[in-house]
């Protein structure tokens, strides 16, 4: 236990700039677009109701005001209050996009560099010095940025989707239709939490392929892994639409980076509204199995060739 | 039982032969040299002692285990420094200590904590802060610390300057070495180790060219000085190697008896590098 303990902390600090600060910095961003909104733009909707049904009565005369619009809009929100809190609920979770766009970025290039800089600068005949297992190494490299780095990712979506919050206070602050503890009481914070928990769980096993691809080229790539890592799926997916006339290599490889994981649980139209369904569905898919059993024996072949690291 | 038993290893990197049949074993107690020329795979055969490579073929048993099954619980007992350069120089002084303290049960933190504190070495420095010379102390410091019975050293002072050299070597004699502990260690400064050797092995062309202990060195081997006219007395008794001197003569023999060779010449005990030059030189 202790020695999991060591490995996942040796990770955290080594990439800790990919799974810390990265998704805090993001965090910053949004906080600062939206201060900028509310205070360069200073929108506030009472006060901006009121402006723009003065101006646009004074333009348009017979049409309806602007402002008018927007009370009744807000009106027909206030009027199914459960229908359209589940939408809110549901655009909320959009805030944490950016961040999954991070969360693959960050783990494909920590994946793809972790064994091969161990290789290049040769720590790795101390990493080797100490009385811990290849595969457990290899384990570690996997586990710390696919499933522990995203908790501060969603730590980090939280504290976004709170941003956002305070920023609509604001912007809805004294509107006669929607109030304040409306909008808190509906963004379901903590049901959002999860439904990301539960989505980057399903994601890295849904990209596991992906993920152990990387560690392999990692463990065996004599230099430039980036281009070994991106020019061999290729070759094969040429080869293999010379051959067949098919592309079911690259489907499959498009398929298990992010589009799939990420689309079906908010995008797609057919989809249901439960995120839980969503990630189900691509459980009781054949291709998350496949995918799965291929990774596996990616990471094994990852394994053997960090157990002869000295010959590769 | 040997700390470390080697028998007939082979090895080939494609068309190269690393190791061609090497016979080497360590016991418990000894301080055992393991030098070589360049390309000679000294660097091979630790590699197979310490389980990062598998051998194609011999038999290769280190504490009386597989080193390349069984290499992570070895690592418990066995402890090796490449060289300089392989200490992560990301982290920082006490994440590394945290790091071994947590995988080692044998880690004595205290102990490093100790060598440590009489060195200019900061526990909160990165080590890619460190010089050269500290980075080794650092090192030396954990692999002290990890109360091995067996420390494998390859090429552990180069690029360092004299004066940490010799503190290197003096720790690892004070520190660590006792009764029932054994080291091995490869390096091209001769001169360095020649004094703390219990055993030698010369390694030439993927084999070991000789074995022996450092104390049966001076009845087995002798250097003579001789005049030029005694070339032909000289080849008659089967040098090892035979070069000119601003003197005369120097001649190197193995298994002489002393007091055939003192009638040609001054007869003397030849030291590790003349050895050395001897042996594997008079092979190539």
């Amino acid at each position: 236990m202790n020695t999991w303990k060591a490995l996942i902390k040796r990770e955290w600090l080594e990439h800790r700039g990919g799974y810390l600060w990265a998704p805090i910095a993001i965090a910053i961003v949004i906080a600062l677009v939206l201060i900028l909104g509310l205070t360069v733009g200073d929108i506030r909707l009472a006060d901006f109701a009121d402006q723009a049904r003065d101006a646009t009565t004074e333009q348009h005369g017979d049409e309806v005001p602007l402002g008018e619009r927007i009370d009744e809009r807000l009106q027909e929100i206030a009027q199914d209050k459960d229908a359209s809190g589940r939408k809110f609920h549901r655009g909320l979770f959009e805030v944490g996009k950016p961040f999954a766009v991070c969360f693959f970025i960050v783990t494909f290039f920590v994946l793809l560099a972790t064994l091969y800089d161990e290789r290049k600068d040769r720590t790795a005949l101390f990493w080797k010095a100490m009385p811990v297992r290849d595969r457990d190494t290899v384990l570690s490299k996997l586990i710390m940025p696919v499933w522990i780095a995203p908790l501060v990712s969603v730590a980090a979506i939280v504290l976004a989707q709170v941003f956002v919050l305070i920023a609509l206070s604001i912007l809805l602050w004294g509107n006669g239709h929607i109030t304040t503890g409306d909008i808190w009481w509906h963004a379901g914070l903590l049901r959002g939490a999860f439904e990301w928990l539960a989505t980057f769980a399903t994601w890295g096993f849904w990209s596991l392929p992906v993920w152990s691809y990387l560690l392999l080229v990692s463990s065996v790539a004599p230099k430039a892994p980036f281009l070994w890592a991106v020019m061999s799926p290729l070759v094969v997916a040429a080869i293999e639409w010379a051959t067949f006339g098919s592309h079911h290599v690259l489907r499959f490889i498009s398929g298990h980076m992010v589009t799939d994981a990420t689309v079906v649980v908010t995008d797609n139209p057919n989809a249901g509204t439960s995120i839980y369904a969503n990630l189900g569905s691509l459980w009781a898919s054949g291709s998350m199995w496949f995918g799965i059993a291929l990774g596996v024996v990616m990471l094994v072949a990852a394994v053997y060739f960090r157990r002869r690291y000295s010959e590769v | 039982m040997s700390v470390l038993a080697a028998s007939h290893l082979q090895k080939r990197y494609g068309d190269t032969v690393a190791l061609d049949g090497l016979n080497m074993t360590v016991e418990a107690g000894q301080i055992v040299g393991l030098i070589g020329p360049n390309g000679c795979g000294k660097t091979t055969a630790l590699k197979s002692f310490m389980g990062l490579c598998r051998v194609d073929s011999g038999e290769l048993s280190l504490l009386s285990q597989d080193p390349f099954e069984t290499r992570a619980e070895l690592m418990r007992r066995v402890t090796y420094i490449a060289d300089v350069g392989t200490l992560p120089r990301w982290m920082r002084v006490h994440d590394l200590i945290d790091y071994v303290s947590s995988v080692n049960p044998r880690f004595d933190r205290e102990a490093a904590m100790q060598t440590l504190a009489v060195t200019q070495i900061k526990q909160k420095s990165r080590i890619s802060a460190l010089s050269k010379g500290m980075t080794v102390q650092l090192h030396l410091a954990l692999v002290l610390a990890s109360n091995a019975e067996l420390l494998v050293l390859d090429e552990p002072t180069l690029g360092l300057d004299l004066l940490y050299r010799q503190r290197f070597y003096d720790s690892v004699l004070n520190d660590y070495f006792e009764q029932e502990r054994s080291i091995v260690i490869t390096t091209h400064e001769v001169r360095e180790i020649e004094n703390i050797l219990t055993h030698v092995v010369f390694m030439n062309r993927g084999k070991a060219v000789l074995s022996a202990a450092m104390d049966e060195l001076p009845g087995r081997f002798s250097k003579v000085l001789a005049q030029p006219e005694r070339l032909d007395d000289i080849k008659s008794l089967n040098p090892l190697s035979l070069r000119p001197t601003l003197k005369g003569i120097a001649a190197i023999f193995d298994g002489q008896q002393a007091n055939q060779l003192t009638d040609i010449g001054e007869v003397t005990t030849p030291n590790l590098s003349e050895l050395f030059v001897a042996v594997v030189g008079g092979e190539s």
